[in-house]
């Protein structure tokens, strides 16, 4: 074997190495396509302090959610960040449509809806434990005799809420590509507001399938619900991407680099890539493809209008 | 097309074929090569994969399997072979997929395989079925890699081997030509330069030699070829010289035997009727008169009888020269006869005639031939084209008439051709 096969062969096995870890390297990733940042002018504003929206999650307050995310860009970026919590996806999105914030995170399923109108360009993906992905689960008790996504028909599902991805759409959207209506196909539907209630609904029997987030039943995640402990996973959603970061497009390109440098850089300082995974489940970033978008918003129109 | 040219051509062509028949071995060893080391690499990679994975699969943890395989979806730019990974636990049912949809799916496996098992697919894909284990067989990883990235540097290694082979072969080519042309053309063609002159019949042309090899010895050579031709072609051109000069000594010899009496030195009978005939137009053209003399030894045949025809000849050649001493120059002298002698006399009269016919006559019969006691007469007859027409048949008969009159008349005197001569010119 010769020199470049035998690196090619360390590289394919550190490539699978890699994967096993779950690791990245936090640099940009080499994907086709236009870079997302093209948008901006180089000669686009340069506000001293970036307003940042975020909103809620799962009810939490955000104070001090993205302390080490603000000491990140500060102390080792240069970069002023002052966190501004919206009540809503949507409220960030009309604020950044506004001019009133600079960059935002958003859920996919609100990036997606708003993409088209929003004066923003994509910077980043967040990732958990090293992947910008996380999957919907249909759930059952374990001790309930459903092991199949084919048992489910006429059962009573419960759902998070019409605006929660894997809480209601991506299960939904699982159900179409098995052929099944999930209006017809499942029995009656609750809504219940919060994964938590979802997955404590299905333990209690108030419901028999709930739809929820891998990350409130895949044992060692901080978001576990305990009541997970007596349920089963019967089926998977695709791929759902996490949170998504923007900037204004009314940035300067040099800014918006420098704004997505650090988010990418971010997961290369371990101390604060783990305080802000404790506090908001993000550990990091990854390089933003509007690709990754696309299934959902084909999911999204699959849907019938509310 | 040059010689250099064809040659570089040539050389080209041959090294061309040999050059793109090893190249295109070595590029399918190399491709051979690099399709074993894919599969063993891959092999390698996914044994490392499903060490990783059997823990977690035999404690069912799927949502950690399914993380990795996720982390292999999620970065395809890391993972360009792989097309997908799937993890099947003991009961045939999908544990963990790159498609997470498919989870808990049956696994469509006619068995679960004791042994690595590698099926070639259509589009080039390579289909791996591994059993995971720990102690104990756990379940299977299944992992479709595609050789299309390969293949894709496979062509552009072949591409570029090709390239390569043809601008090596351009410049060797270009490198031959120029080579060929400075050691072989430019000397071969002075030699034909040199050839041209020599044949254009510059001789001295030679090759100019500055090398010890073949085409240095062929140069000299060609230079002493030249340099024998040179003095072969002047020996030639020589004896052409000497050889034209014989001739025309010949050839004067020649006309002499033609022109002249081989016994008196004299002009013989033909070349006097040529020249006299040429002198009387001449003369007739100018207006001038032209005389002739006629003359015939006396009793020449008493000579023969007595003193034998080697003493005749002698006579004939005293009274010959006495002539030749007695004449202008200018006037033409000639034996027409046994012992018949002839003079004709541009621009003379009738009487200037006589007169050296009478200085003749006086002469040889005042003095004895040299060397004897015999003594030799002529007798004489006189014309000229004053009295008679230009015409030598005419002036001879006119003379001969006048010499019969003085052999009538008794010999060795002179007489004038009498008015009665044929021809008479009227006045």
């Amino acid at each position: 074997m010769n020199r470049v096969s035998r690196r090619a062969a360390l590289g394919a096995m550190g490539a699978f190495a890699g994967a096993l870890g779950g690791c990245f390297s936090g640099e940009p990733a080499r994907r086709d396509g236009p870079d997302p940042l093209d948008k901006l002018a180089a000669d686009g504003a340069e506000p001293s302090v970036l307003r940042v929206g975020v909103t809620p999650t799962n009810g939490k307050s955000t104070a001090g959610l993205f302390d080490p995310l603000v000491k990140y860009l500060r102390e080792s970026r240069g970069i002023e960040a002052s966190v501004v919590t919206a009540a809503s996806y949507d409220e960030v999105a009309k604020a950044v449509e506004s001019g009133d914030l600079e960059a935002a995170f958003l859920s996919p399923l609100a990036y997606v809806k708003a993409r088209a109108k929003l004066p923003a360009a994509l910077v980043a993906t967040a990732a958990r434990s090293g992947s910008p992905t996380y999957l919907g689960y249909l759930v059952v008790r374990s001790d309930g005799g459903l092991r199949s996504f084919g048992d489910l028909r006429g059962k009573r599902i419960g759902y998070v809420e019409r605006g929660s991805t894997s809480g209601y759409l991506c299960p939904r959207a699982l159900c179409r590509t098995r052929g099944f209506d999930p209006d017809t196909f499942f029995g009656e539907a609750k809504f219940l507001g919060n994964h938590a209630a979802v997955i404590a609904a299905v333990a209690d029997g108030t419901v028999e399938v709930g739809a929820t987030a891998s990350a409130f039943v895949d044992p060692e995640r901080f978001d576990r619900v305990h009541e997970a402990d007596s349920l089963r996973v019967v089926a998977k959603t695709a791929r759902i991407p996490l949170d998504c970061a923007i900037v204004h497009s009314r940035l300067s390109l040099r800014l918006g680099k420098r704004w997505r440098d650090a988010l990418l850089a971010f997961s290369g300082t371990p101390s604060a890539s783990e305080a802000l995974s404790r506090s908001w489940g993000v550990s990091g970033f990854v390089s933003a493809d509007d690709r990754r978008y696309d299934e959902l918003a084909k999911m999204l129109a699959a849907e019938p209008e509310p | 097309m040059r010689l250099s040219t064809k040659v570089a051509i040539a050389l080209s062509l041959v090294v061309a074929l040999v050059g793109g028949f090893a190249t295109a071995l070595a590029t399918q060893r190399q491709a051979s090569q690099q399709r074993a080391e894919f599969r063993e690499t891959n092999l390698r990679a996914l044994e490392l994969l499903g060490l990783a994975l059997a823990p977690a699969v035999a404690d069912e943890r799927h949502h950690r399997v399914q993380a990795v395989l996720d982390n292999v979806a999620n970065f395809p730019e890391r993972f360009p072979d792989v097309r997908s990974l799937q993890v099947v636990d003991l009961e045939g049912h999908i544990l963990a997929d790159m498609d997470p949809t498919r989870f808990g799916e049956p696994a469509e496996l006619g068995d679960l395989a004791a042994e690595a098992k590698i099926l070639e697919l259509p589009r080039g894909e390579l289909e791996v079925v591994m059993p995971l284990r720990l102690a104990h067989p756990v379940g299977l990883l299944r992992a479709r890699l595609s050789s299309t990235r390969l293949e894709g540097e496979v062509d552009r290694h072949k591409i570029d081997a090709a390239l390569f082979v043809l601008a090596a072969m351009t410049v060797l080519g270009l490198v031959l030509y120029f080579l060929h042309r400075r050691v072989l053309g430019a000397p071969i063609a002075e030699l034909a330069s040199v050839a041209a002159d020599l044949r254009n019949g510059r001789m001295e042309a030679r090759a100019s030699v500055r090398r010890d090899d073949e085409l240095g010895q062929l140069g000299r050579a060609f230079n002493e070829m030249a340099s024998h031709l040179e003095a072969y072609t002047a020996s030639l051109e020589d004896k052409v010289r000497e050889r034209t000069a014989e001739l025309q000594e010949a050839n004067v010899r020649l006309e002499e035997l033609a022109t002249t009496d081989a016994l008196t030195g004299l002009c013989n009978r033909g070349h006097f009727e040529s020249c006299g005939a040429r002198q009387l137009a001449e003369a007739k053209r100018r207006g001038s008169p032209v005389a002739l003399v006629l003359s015939d030894i006396d009793h020449f045949k008493s000579f023969n009888d007595r003193l034998g025809h080697p003493f005749g000849d002698e006579v004939l050649k005293y009274v010959a020269q006495v002539f030749r001493g007695e004449v202008r120059e200018g006037d033409l002298v000639a034996r027409i006869g046994g012992e018949e002698f002839v003079i004709l006399m541009p621009d003379a009269t009738t009487d200037e005639a006589a007169a050296a016919a009478e200085r003749i006559r006086a002469k040889l019969s005042r003095e004895s031939m040299p060397g004897t006691e015999e003594t030799v007469t002529a007798s004489f007859g006189v014309t000229s084209t004053v009295d008679v027409d230009a015409a030598l048949d005419l002036l001879l008969k006119a003379a001969d008439d006048a010499l019969y009159a003085s052999k009538r008349e008794g010999r060795n005197r002179v007489s004038l051709a009498p008015p009665s001569s044929i021809g008479r010119k009227s006045s």
